[in-house]
């Protein structure tokens, strides 16, 4: 399967769109290449998880949605964090703890929250967020503000009851939430089908919401779902629960290397090779005349060298000062 | 009287010694010059005098336990036949008759080092530390007693067991410049409440040792009196003095008598009362005494009176000439003194006509 | 003053605030016409419409974690846990998200919320209904803990809760929410971490916390025939706990014994009695005296509930002890 028998002929009219999705997709992956050499070299604190491989799945969502709308990320979060509108530099600040971080360096990279894009945070519990996302979609309903929460987690988060109880609630006061299920194929170092019984969407259906299953793979394919489930949740048809199936390039963490116990380099190596989403979709672009080769790689230059320049800048910048470590417990009176 | 042996401080920084051998066994005759026991220190092993004649009447520490200096190790009575007695108490109290040479001199030695307040003890009651010390002080009560407070001059060597206190007692003590280890010798029960400190007179107030030069090297006498015949005396005055001030009266007679002083004053003090500095005391007459004004100047003599109680022994860790009266059916005398200001002939005198005067106070109203 | 009871204090404060303020929604089990099987709700969804008094399903994690979502874009929730022994499994929403949002986010996010739960044993409840577990979210920071200890409290500490930009937690002693006491018909509020003295004296200071109180009070009066005369503080919101005048009292007193319901073990009196020790040591005349409820699951017999948790006569006997100077060992 590939992105061009899929896709419906593009239109010139949508050039820009196609054009930032994939901008959208070539910053994560240039985000992700740096924050793992980051790790890997020792520079960066604590641990990490990358995206790399899912940003179809990110893009093709957060694309959908208005800066006001809400979403709530998993410890696999740079992606959502990225696809949301968050910059490089604040994002690379907070990773390496640095006080010019979206959190000013507190939450690190399972945290980062960014609330000016509507990003509620990323969470560390596993399924932690499922509440918040859905609160976020009781409060928008009461509010009348018209938005939409998504509400990202893998495949891993299906065992957690949190996610059934809200989902439950969601449906009786149909909520504007859109349950995202990233089904990577592995919860941390396990196969999906030695966790989760049964279909994965027939867990939201048991509660009458409406599912879908799309590829994640195919950022039109996730953004045109995306588009229409938004467009309908904000007419109050919500809740939703999409199962989208992507694939994650490194291991669980970063230093997670050792993982053929767990997966074939063949899978992996066919995944990046036939399934990669900013490939595919570069190759959709040319063929359709949208962009030219020597374009895009003009473009991940660009994104590459803003990358860079954002690493070299958080390494620079300054921790936070000692007296702010007891700030922001609570809310200042 | 039996005579307690106690652990001696042979060292500077020492806090315990090993008993090594004994060289006497019990019912032996012992000589004051004889090696009694072999005492190891962190330094070296040395041989311990008896220091006093009489017979070994009982070893309270064997051979290969280490000792807190200042603890009873054993106890030489005068002859045998008090052996036997003193061997037959079921639980060997110590005798609370006197402190050894080696004692005095320890308390003289440490008196230059400064120490915490509350390890300043002049090893005060000897009762054995597994006799229950504090159970043998007098039955007055947190808060209610406020003993007398010998100065708490420079603090004393003794047993490093931890006064017990409340922080805010110990704070309090602190402030006004109380002497813990004085309280506790003194009757107060343990721990020591805020309002026993609270309750408790200034140092500064306290008797005869605020103004007599220190001892440097306490000595002791001792002697005993029968008692009811003073007791008697005072039940039959009306109004009956303080006994405090009545055995102060006493004193001064006595004093005034081996002196040929002009006139003695006497600080006296007790578990229950305030301390008082009483001027000429032997000639206020006995119904008097009670209304008997604070004498302004130094007094010759400290007298702490601990009858009531069932305190045996009290050795203040410094100060002046102290008399100590603690007692049963009789009187038991104890004076600490230096031979340098009071030589031992006036102190045997005053205290030989002291004794004399309590068992027949006919000597003292004449 | 007019009395009310605690029940009718509590609805009434979330009545007045939820007229003051829309965007505050209330959530929970039975909460709308059952008015919580305590009755403390009554009348709310009459006035305020299901929209705003949610009844939710019985997923105790679910509607508190979507309190937290809805307190973090807007909403001011009040979450009602039916009885305190299920925060246990609350825990990770309210300990893992509540409590630790705005910090992780370096002050950006918020949760504004109220969770209103009880506690207290001698309802014959047994082991899983009755217990009192205030200490476990004091543990954590960023978290508010508020106790009231009478109608008045409940009313003046609810209001000031709703009003607070954090997570607030707020137990009521199940057993006091049909005790009257003195409530102004006018508005009040009462801060937090400001600890109310309910009897002066001289002798000793009782800490009380919520229905301790009553405890202290009896107590204190008993002593008060002996000519013990017993200083009563209530702190009334534990996080912020008003230190300066718990200290202050200890230190004229030089005695404390602190009486809080939680079990005894790492709680409540273990945390209130070392800040007196480390901040009052050389004022204290005693040591501190500490009484919680046994380290035992609560039973269920009441011959056996009842020796579980702290009395006037045992508080009374532990003062007398502590001003003797006895030394204590064990409650």
């Amino acid at each position: 399967m590939s992105l061009s028998e899929t896709a419906a002929p593009a239109r010139p009219e949508n050039a820009a769109t196609y054009l930032r999705l994939y901008r959208q997709m070539a910053k994560i992956r240039a985000f992700e290449d740096n924050a793992n050499e980051l790790y890997l070299s020792g520079k960066m604190p604590g641990l990490t998880h990358m995206y790399s491989g899912q940003e179809a799945v990110a893009v093709g969502i957060c694309e959908a949605l208005t800066k006001d709308d809400k979403i709530t990320s998993t410890h696999r979060g740079h992606g959502h964090c990225v696809a949301k509108g968050a910059e490089f530099k604040e994002m690379f600040c907070e990773l390496l703890g640095k006080a010019e971080g979206y959190c000013r360096g507190k939450g690190g990279s399972m945290h980062i929250a960014d609330q000016d894009n509507g990003n509620l945070g990323a969470n560390a519990i596993v399924g932690g967020s499922a509440g918040i996302a859905t609160g976020a979609a009781l409060a928008a309903k009461r509010l009348g503000t018209q938005g939409v929460s998504v509400c990202f987690f893998g495949d891993g988060a299906l065992g957690q009851g949190l996610l059934y109880e809200v989902m439950n609630m969601a449906a009786l006061w149909k909520l504007p939430v859109i349950y995202a299920c990233e089904n990577n194929l592995y919860g941390e170092y396990t196969k999906v089908e030695e966790m989760a019984a049964g279909a994965l969407a027939a867990r939201a259906k048991a509660f009458g919401i409406e599912t879908h299953e799309v590829d994640g793979q195919d950022v039109l394919a996730v953004n045109r779902l995306a588009e229409d489930l938004v467009e309908r949740a904000r007419k109050g048809e919500g809740p939703f629960f999409v199962v989208l199936h992507t694939y994650r390039y490194h291991g669980h963490h970063v230093g997670d290397i050792n993982r053929t116990y767990y997966r074939s380099k063949e899978e992996e190596a066919d995944w990046k090779a036939n399934r990669d989403p900013i490939t595919n979709f570069g190759k959709w672009l040319v063929a359709e005349k949208i962009a030219t080769p020597e374009e895009l790689g003009q473009l991940g230059e660009d994104v590459a060298r803003e990358a860079k320049a954002a690493v070299d800048y958080a390494l620079a910048a300054p921790y936070p000062p000692a007296d702010e470590v007891d700030m922001h417990v609570y809310v200042a009176a | 009287m039996p005579h307690d042996v106690l652990m001696p401080q042979l060292g500077m920084a020492q806090d315990a010694g090993l008993i090594v051998a004994w060289h006497k066994a019990p019912g032996e005759a012992v000589a004051a010059d004889d090696v009694l026991m072999e005492v190891e220190t962190d330094k070296a092993t040395m041989e311990v005098p008896a220091g006093r004649d009489g017979v070994l009447a009982l070893i309270r520490a064997e051979a290969g336990t280490e000792v807190p200096v200042g603890d009873v190790i054993a106890i030489i009575a005068a002859d045998a036949a008090e052996a036997a007695r003193v061997a037959d108490t079921k639980d060997g109290a110590s005798t609370g008759s006197a402190a050894s040479v080696a004692d005095a001199s320890k308390a003289a030695s440490v008196a230059e080092a400064p120490a915490p307040a509350e390890k300043s003890a002049g090893h005060a009651p000897s009762a054995p530390v597994g006799n229950g010390a504090s159970g043998a002080a007098a039955s007055t009560g947190n808060g209610a007693s406020a003993p007398a407070v010998p100065r708490p001059a420079a603090p004393a060597a003794g047993a490093d067991r931890r006064i017990l206190a409340s922080p805010k007692a110990r704070r309090a003590a602190a402030e006004r410049g109380i002497d813990l280890a004085a309280l506790v010798a003194a009757g107060a029960t343990e721990p020591i409440l805020y309002e026993t400190v609270r309750t408790a007179p200034e140092p500064a107030a306290t008797p005869a040792p605020a103004a007599a030069a220190a001892v440097a090297a306490a000595s002791i006498l001792t002697a005993d009196a029968g008692r009811s015949a003073f007791d008697a005396l005072l039940a039959d005055a009306d109004p009956a003095p303080p006994r405090a001030r009545a055995l102060a009266a006493f004193a001064a007679g006595a004093w005034r008598a081996a002196t040929g002083a002009a006139s003695v004053t006497v600080g006296c003090a007790d578990l229950a009362g305030s301390p008082a500095s009483l001027a000429d005391a032997d000639r206020a007459g006995l119904t008097r005494l009670a209304d008997l004004a604070d004498a302004d100047g130094p007094a010759d003599l400290a007298l702490v009176d601990l009858t009531g109680s069932r305190l045996t022994h009290y050795r203040p860790a410094a100060g002046g000439t102290t008399l100590t009266i603690t007692g049963g059916e009789a009187f038991a005398l104890s004076l600490a003194f230096d031979e340098a200001r009071l030589p031992l002939p006036l102190a045997a005198r005053f205290l030989d006509d002291l004794a004399r005067r309590l068992e027949d106070p006919i000597r003292q109203l004449l | 003053m007019r009395e009310i009871t605690l029940s009718k204090a509590v609805n009434e404060a979330i009545a007045e605030e939820m007229r003051r303020d829309p965007t505050i929604i209330l959530m929970g089990e039975d909460v709308a016409e059952a008015g919580t099987p305590f009755k403390v709700l009554s009348g709310l969804v009459e006035e305020f419409g299901p929209e705003r008094i949610l009844d939710t399903p019985i997923s105790e994690p679910g509607f508190t974690g979507i309190a937290v979502g809805a307190a973090m874009t807007g909403m001011r929730p009040i979450v009602d846990l039916m009885f305190g022994d299920f925060l246990f499994l609350v825990m990770d929403q309210l300990c893992n998200q509540a409590a630790k949002t705005h910090y992780m986010s370096g002050g950006k996010l918020s949760v504004p919320m109220v969770l209103r739960t009880n506690m207290g044993a001698t309802r014959r409840s047994a082991a899983q209904h009755s217990q009192s577990l205030h200490a476990l979210v004091a543990h954590i920071p960023g978290l508010k803990v508020a106790m009231p200890s009478s109608a008045y409290e409940a009313k003046g500490l609810l209001k000031t809760a709703i009003r607070d930009n954090n997570p607030v937690v707020i137990f009521e002693d199940k057993l006091m929410y049909q005790d009257k006491a003195g409530v102004p018909e006018e508005e009040y509020l009462i801060p937090f971490g400001e600890a109310k003295v309910l009897r002066e004296g001289r002798d000793i200071t009782f800490v009380a916390t919520s229905s301790m109180r009553q405890v202290a009070e009896k107590a204190a009066e008993t002593l008060s025939a002996e000519g013990i005369e017993a200083e009563i503080i209530d702190p009334r919101t534990i996080v912020p706990l008003d230190e300066a005048t718990i200290l202050a009292s200890v230190r004229k007193t030089g005695r404390a014994i602190v009486v809080d319901e939680g079990h005894q073990s790492f709680g409540v009196t273990a945390e209130i009695a070392a800040r007196i020790a480390e901040k009052a040591f050389y004022y204290l005349d005693a040591p501190v005296g500490r009484m919680g409820a046994m380290d035992v699951p609560v039973p269920f017999s009441p011959a056996l509930e009842d020796l579980t948790v702290p009395t006037p006569e045992r508080l009374a006997e532990r003062a007398r002890a502590t001003l003797r100077g006895e030394p204590v060992h064990a409650a």
